[in-house]
């Protein structure tokens, strides 16, 4: 194990300004296993899915840091922080996954949240 | 997102449709966590877990070694413990609780439920008392042949079911020469049983916890051919929702029960369906089925109530019809024809360049399969069975075309009827799969590309991004 590099890619950490938040809570996790027929054995498959059009996963390498750079595709051990841009609030969503998060406004209000990411490689 | 999580020699490795084998766990500290059973071979029902965002599993454990190669059924409880009903080889049916304790599951020993006869396709539920109910399908085979509904109660928490494993139960249904399948539900004090009889009819009976007396059987529709193609939910404010495919007339329906009267039949889908799952969302029921578009594939659809009607759409955005697809022939004086419309159909060879009367032809000849969404299978169907030549397939990494070998291995046109696994699953697909323009056209692109000629053209029929699934499972909340 390299020391150095170890060093330089551990508590990574990336601000994302000005991310507008505009999925909501109000989605059905339609989580389901299947059955897929080949040749030879069959395949059991899971399906994670979202519906409604009001679902927003965000994907660490669809983000840009407040420097201008693409942030990694895969992120180990993520912590987010939410810093508020507006009077709107907003949460994270379930667990936050390596490659990406749920993030939701209130239902109740009509109007897009405004926040900061914080994005911080816990390690 | 898809995700392999095994593979099974088992007749129906994830059950029939009124059944259930997926959960989520209802509350504490690992409230959301997933718990899935399926048959694992044609005498294991495994089972294993995950949480959000269910990138990575459990290791699966072994649940029951000595089940018979038919659907089982189970249900979770508050508490996360979860209660199977399976079908040994002996076709008994035989009741399991699985106990939920730090995280894990543990499995008990097995009771029988009923040892009379031959034994399939059982439910499990808990009623409103916490009896448990185990609602199954008996084979007479020592009287008259027939498939007979049943029903059995245990009072003392799957210890004893009736008088005992020989109580053949209460018989719901008049028999018939075909195989049942059975469903059912608690709202409030009744208990209510649907099912599948004769092929032909899908009925229910209500049971009144208050007056301990079933009610009469009531029709919910008629029609050929309805089997286990259904599935029952409760709203939260206790209206019963059935939808069901009659395969005779190529449709899958919706039927609402709001305690006094039937809503009318609703038409969800008028094209050949299959394994229909519900759920109620915010009191609006979701349908979640397998969309046949032809040749046995089929594509993952969901349903939304909207008004009088279902708003119908893909349910994953890496299943489903190309947006796009071009064939290209490198010595055409029209390189790209646009055959979208012709790939998503069945209909027998008419996807091909007009030019060349084929699908590829000469080196360099292309198939463009553009999705605006990255995706991990093709199935094509040709009309015409290719020969002599060999292709590459490619997709672009951002600066160049990657050529690389489908998960499924190399597929060269030389096959009628191929399901091309170009990954695993969609979590396999390669991170540097970039959106790029082909024929002006941006989308996620794969390029299959002919590097030796045919001697025999390949003619196609069907190209689209599915496989051939079944026996979808939807998730349940433990209850």
């Amino acid at each position: 194990m390299s020391t150095t590099i170890d060093y330089l890619k551990s508590n990574r950490k990336w601000l994302v300004r000005d991310y507008v938040v505009w999925g909501d809570n109000g989605t059905f996790g339609a989580d389901m296993i299947m059955t897929e027929s080949v040749s030879g054995d069959d395949r059991i498959v899971f399906s994670h899915e979202f519906t409604g059009e009001t679902a927003q996963t965000v994907f660490f390498q669809d983000l840009v840091d407040h420097r201008g750079n693409n942030l990694p595709e895969n992120i180990k051990n993520p912590g987010i922080v939410l810093i508020p841009r507006n009077p709107g609030s907003s949460f994270i969503l379930g667990s936050i996954g390596e490659r990406s998060f749920r993030i939701a406004r209130n239902s109740n209000q009509l109007s897009n949240s405004v926040v900061d990411l914080l994005i911080m490689e816990m390690n | 997102m898809q995700k392999l999580l095994d593979t099974s020699g088992a007749a129906r490795p994830t059950g029939s449709p009124p059944q259930r084998e997926l959960f989520r766990v209802p509350g504490g500290v690992f409230k959301g966590r997933l718990a899935a059973l399926y048959m694992s071979s044609t005498s294991a029902i495994k089972l294993i877990y995950s949480d959000y965002p269910h990138e990575s599993w459990s290791s699966p454990q072994i649940i029951v070694s000595n089940s018979n190669d038919s659907p089982f059924s189970a249900y979770m409880d508050g508490s996360g413990n979860i209660h199977l009903v399976y079908t040994d080889s002996s076709k008994d049916i035989k009741y399991l609780e699985i106990t939920f304790a730090s995280g894990a599951w543990t499995a008990g020993s097995a009771v029988a439920v009923v040892t009379v006869d031959d034994n399939y396709n059982p439910f499990f539920l808990i009623d409103a008392d916490e009896n448990f109910w185990c609602l199954f399908v008996n084979h007479n085979t020592s009287g008259d042949s027939k498939y007979y509904v049943r029903a059995k109660i245990s009072e003392d928490k799957g210890t004893t079911w009736g008088t005992g494993p020989t109580d053949p139960g209460t018989a719901l249904s008049s028999g018939s020469a075909d195989i049942a399948y059975v469903s059912g539900c608690r709202i409030g004090s009744r208990v209510y049983v649907v099912y599948a009889d004769g092929r032909s009819s899908l009925k229910y009976r209500v049971y009144d916890l208050l007056n301990e007396i079933w009610d009469t059987e009531y029709s919910i529709y008629s029609g050929n051919y309805i089997d286990d193609d259904f599935d029952i939910a409760v709203s939260g404010d206790g209206k019963l929702g059935v939808t069901f495919a009659v395969s005779g007339e190529n449709k899958l329906y919706f039927k609402e029960y709001d305690g006094s009267s039937w809503s009318g039949v609703i038409e969800v889908e008028t094209v050949l369906s299959r394994s229909p799952q519900i759920a109620y969302f915010e009191n609006i029921p979701h349908i979640f089925f397998a969309r046949h578009p032809g040749n046995n594939y089929c594509i993952l659809r969901k349903a939304i109530k909207s008004g009088s009607g279902f708003t119908v759409s893909d349910y994953a955005p890496s299943i489903g019809i190309f947006d796009k697809v071009f064939v290209y022939d490198d010595s055409a004086s029209t390189e790209y024809q646009d055959k979208t419309d012709e790939a998503s159909s069945e209909t027998s060879g008419d996807v091909f360049h007009s030019e060349s009367s084929a699908l590829l032809d000469g080196i360099e000849d292309c198939l463009y399969l553009g999705k605006q969404s990255r995706f991990y299978c093709v199935a094509i169907v040709l009309s015409t069975a290719g020969a002599g030549g060999t292709v590459v397939w490619e997709y672009f990494d951002g600066e160049d075309w990657k050529r690389f070998t489908p998960d499924s291995g190399a597929y060269h046109f030389d096959s009628s009827d191929k399901l091309v696994y170009l990954w695993e699953d969609s979590e396999s697909i390669a991170s540097d799969w970039q959106v790029t323009k082909v024929n002006n056209q941006s989308a996620y692109w794969i390029r299959i590309r002919v590097t030796a000629g045919f001697s025999t053209k390949p003619i196609g029929s069907q190209i689209i991004a599915a496989a051939k699934g079944d026996d979808l499972a939807l998730v349940r909340e433990g209850a």
